[in-house]
């Protein structure tokens, strides 16, 4: 891919995640009233905001990419460019007035992930990966630390309960290895593991807009 | 998620060590060095 279009389309992928940021500030640790979606996860008016102000971003930008929102479905699937959308992950943070909820932004080609960001509109930070590019964090190359043995491990993952019969057991051996095990970061923690602050993630039920 | 943890230096797979894409099963193993990947996909599998 030339890197006009890919830089064309990161420039599309900033935009986004301002537009979700403004949408969500307003939001964040007021009373809000909460939904349950048919999968029993909860959603927010600020979750629907975001996720219409950067579609329409995208229609009127590239109206021949696809779509896929966590929120509002699906167009487009199959074209070349897709746009796979979370504008909150981690809501029951966000409900819980915790910032530890972020906006995920990514674009695949042919069904592969080219970019994506992490935006956490409280902190306002902002990681972003292009492929074949350093990834950045505000701006700033950041990398993974060297971790050359379990025993000496940060393990992330977002809620023990994902884990269920036989994905329970493999979590567990992996637990009882590393040194630390911490719960509850959803997206932050692929940004803490690429800043080099914590060393694996392990979840059992990503869904594909998280990825 | 994938390209900001690759470009950091790290590895994101599903639980076999397969790359993820959109139709990926939700279960993944995201490691900064691979190293730890490596032994960490040695105890999921049991």
């Amino acid at each position: 891919m030339t890197p006009g279009v890919l830089d064309q389309c990161l420039k599309l992928a900033q935009g986004l995640a301002d537009a979700a940021g403004e949408a969500i500030r307003p939001y964040f640790r007021q009373p809000l009233t909460v939904d349950d979606k048919a999968d029993l996860t909860p959603v927010t008016a600020a979750d629907r905001a975001a996720e219409q102000a950067m579609r329409s971003l995208i229609e009127s930008r590239f109206p021949g990419h696809g779509i896929i929102g966590e929120e509002f479905g699906r167009v487009r699937e199959n074209a070349e460019f897709v746009w796979t959308l979370d504008p909150i992950d981690g809501t029951k943070s966000f409900i819980s007035g915790v910032p530890l909820f972020g906006t995920l932004i990514a674009l695949t080609r042919a069904r592969r992930p080219i970019l994506g960001i992490i935006d956490q509109p409280i902190s306002r930070e902002r990681w972003v990966g292009v492929v074949d590019r350093p990834t950045t964090l505000n701006g700033a190359v950041i990398r993974c630390r060297a971790c050359p043995a379990l025993a000496g491990a940060t393990l992330f993952a977002t809620t023990p309960d994902m884990f269920r019969e036989g994905d329970a057991a493999a979590f567990a051996r992996v637990s009882s290895a590393v040194k630390l095990t911490r719960f509850g970061a959803d997206c932050y923690a692929y940004g803490l593991l690429a800043a080099g602050f914590i060393d694996l993630v392990l979840e059992a039920s990503l869904k594909p807009y998280d990825s | 998620m994938v390209p900001i943890v690759a470009g950091a230096g790290g590895i994101a797979t599903d639980w076999r060590g397969a790359d993820l894409d959109i139709a990926s099963d939700g279960r993944i193993l995201v490691a900064g060095d691979r190293r730890t990947h490596r032994t960490a996909l040695e105890l999921i599998g049991g």
